[in-house]
């Protein structure tokens, strides 16, 4: 019943399946069977030895690996894998957390928006930047605009698409620009850009660090091409959805004229007109750190719209989609005065609207598609409304009746 | 004899398997802890770096989440899992060096140099030390993996042959060979013949 064992060699025993077999996974039956062997002297002791030996050195030489590794490799995966979940189902929408929050800042300022701060320090922040260099909302002329190192570039066409990558480079509507990119690497001192989009125009910004801003109409928006190690900072004058990647070590901090928010990871919308007077911030989910500049800090829970005046600041609960559905091409309102939900539509349709001076009482809810024409839009309001209105030259004169 | 690799009832890992292809993210996080070790131990023997080594095994791990009817008709379900890391690993072993050309063994030899801290974990242990670097100096890489399958992971012959993408009798003559390489440069005293007799008492 033996194999010629006698004349194995310990390269034989080591290809001998029951062999190593039996030395893996050792059991009475197959301990007693060698033994057998070994004692009949049926084999060659030394070799089998030899291959024993051999078997459980290499057995031995198994590297070790750590349980931390192991552990946090684990986490890397299921991170990995809830990002393809909501990739699936969301889109880019929700790619980096469940944080969104909406900010609307709308600001009363002089007409250029110059305060001139004393400059402190060698390297400029980007809120006396933006004092220095931001124009008004007004002043933006027909084309999207894009600033940086005192060059400046006009791009045609009502939407554009700005794209930064890790290393600062830009691309613009899909195609590289090489001349406009960052030259910070002399020194230290940030290179600060801007975008500029006029009313009638839109834009998607993103940003070195993978942030992405959806820029609504009549928008500045002053950010480095490449941002510092340990902050993000940007500043906004207008309205912005934005998607901030999430980067615990580098607090994302977007500046307005009248108040910062702070956050680390989330998805929010500002809107920062320099002609308006109220600053308000809605959140979708997860929380974020307002501080106005003359007020104290407050952080704000989901479904709240945090409101800021010079008089006074308000929180109350509300309904998030009425305050970012325009990203996504809608504007949806909720028992909205018609005078603002007509203030938006000029800004976005870049027209004038001629409003009576009294206030008509009307508020009206809706979702309207920012796609179609203003005309049918208006349109559609006079229907649900007793609104009525002329065109002119691109002026539009509204009456109540 | 204290042998023991990580091998699991077969019934059990094919029911872990079922749970996983129904959705259960319990049995998922299961068939990790199972295998990662072995992966990643693998890999080290490979002289992988440990950068490379977790994204192979994150990217296999990932692709089977989103891509798990991939397991539906997978008889060996170890064998599957070291042979995709194993393809994952080299492609991006290959893609960090650079080469044109998909050579293994080439690719394999280039870092003889960082070899013995990697599978050498403990300095105190001079008999494994020895051994591995024995291992190292003696054996190509292609000998050392497949002894690495075969001794280390305990898998059998056709599975080191489906692994390595050889033929059965090439994998036993790959084998054959290297023992018989390692015999003729290391001198295993007789002394440790007493070894055997505790062994097999």
């Amino acid at each position: 019943m033996f194999k010629e064992y006698i004349k194995y060699q310990s390269e034989d025993f080591l290809t001998d399946d029951y062999f190593v077999d039996s030395m893996l996974n050792p059991t009475p039956e197959n301990e007693k069977y060698w033994k057998v062997l070994i004692d009949s002297e049926k084999l060659n002791v030394n070799e089998f030895i030899s291959a024993y030996m051999t078997l459980k050195n290499l057995h031995n030489a198994k590297p070790e690996v750590p349980e931390d590794k192991i552990n946090a490799l684990w986490e890397r995966i299921e991170t990995k894998n809830e990002f393809n979940n909501r990739k699936v189902k969301y889109f880019k929408r929700l790619r980096y957390t469940a944080v969104a929050c909406s900010i609307t800042a709308i600001v009363g300022m002089s007409m250029f928006g110059l305060f001139k701060n004393n400059e402190v320090g060698k390297i400029q922040n980007i809120a006396d930047f933006a004092e220095d260099n931001i124009i008004h909302t007004k002043q933006l002329n027909g084309k999207i605009e894009l600033i940086s190192n005192e060059q400046t570039l006009s791009i045609v066409g009502t939407h554009a698409s700005v794209e930064y990558d890790e290393s600062g480079k830009v691309k613009v509507n899909k195609e590289t620009i090489e001349n406009i990119q960052s030259k910070n690497s002399t020194n230290n001192e940030p290179v600060y850009n801007q975008l500029r989009v006029p009313y009638g125009k839109r834009a998607y910004l993103t940003l070195s660090d993978g942030t992405s801003l959806w820029v609504n109409t009549g928008t500045t928006v002053i950010y480095p091409s490449k941002f510092a190690k340990d902050r993000r900072e940007i500043y906004v004058s207008g309205e912005v959805f934005a998607e901030v990647f999430h980067d615990a070590s580098r607090p994302f901090i977007i500046k307005t004229e009248k108040l910062d928010v702070q956050v680390l990871g989330t998805v929010f919308n500002v809107t920062a007109y320099n002609d308006d007077k109220e600053t308000n911030v809605v959140l979708v989910s997860g929380s974020v750190n307002v501080k106005p500049k003359n007020g104290k800090a407050t952080i704000i829970k989901p479904n709240q719209l945090f409101a800021y005046t010079e008089q006074a600041s308000t929180l109350k609960t509300v309904d998030v989609e009425n305050y970012t559905s325009w990203h996504e091409g809608n504007y949806i309102f909720k028992n909205e005065p018609i005078e603002s939900v007509l203030l938006r539509l000029s800004r976005y349709y870049n027209v004038t609207m001629k409003l009576p001076s009294s206030a008509s009482g009307i508020s009206c809810s809706g979702k309207l598609e920012l796609k179609d024409d203003l005309t049918q839009l208006m349109n559609g309001l006079t229907q649900i409304s007793n609104m009525s209105f002329t065109v002119k030259d691109n002026e539009y004169k509204v009456k109540f009746e | 004899m204290k042998y023991k690799t990580t091998t699991v009832d077969p019934h059990n890992i094919h029911c872990l398997r079922d749970e996983f292809l129904d959705g259960s993210e319990g049995a998922y996080a299961k068939i990790y802890n199972l295998y990662v070790k072995d992966l990643y131990a693998f890999g080290l023997s490979l002289r992988a770096k440990s950068e490379l080594i977790e994204d192979a095994i994150q990217d296999v791990f990932v692709e089977i989440y989103t891509h798990r009817h991939n397991l539906q008709n997978v008889d060996n379900i170890k064998s599957y899992f070291i042979a995709a890391f194993r393809n994952r690993l080299f492609f991006l072993m290959k893609k960090e060096s650079g080469t044109t050309e998909f050579d293994e063994k080439e690719m394999l030899g280039l870092k003889e140099k960082d070899s013995e801290e990697v599978w050498i974990e403990k300095e105190e242990d001079d008999e494994k030390n020895n051994f591995v670097k024995l291992l190292y100096a003696e054996l190509n890489p292609h000998q050392r993996e497949a002894l690495y399958h075969r001794f280390v992971e305990g898998l059998t012959l056709e599975e080191v042959a489906v692994i390595m993408k050889i033929n059965y009798q090439s994998a036993k003559n790959l084998i054959h060979r290297s023992i018989k390489k390692l015999k003729s440069v290391s001198a295993i005293s007789f002394l440790t013949i007493f070894v055997l007799v505790i062994c097999f008492k």
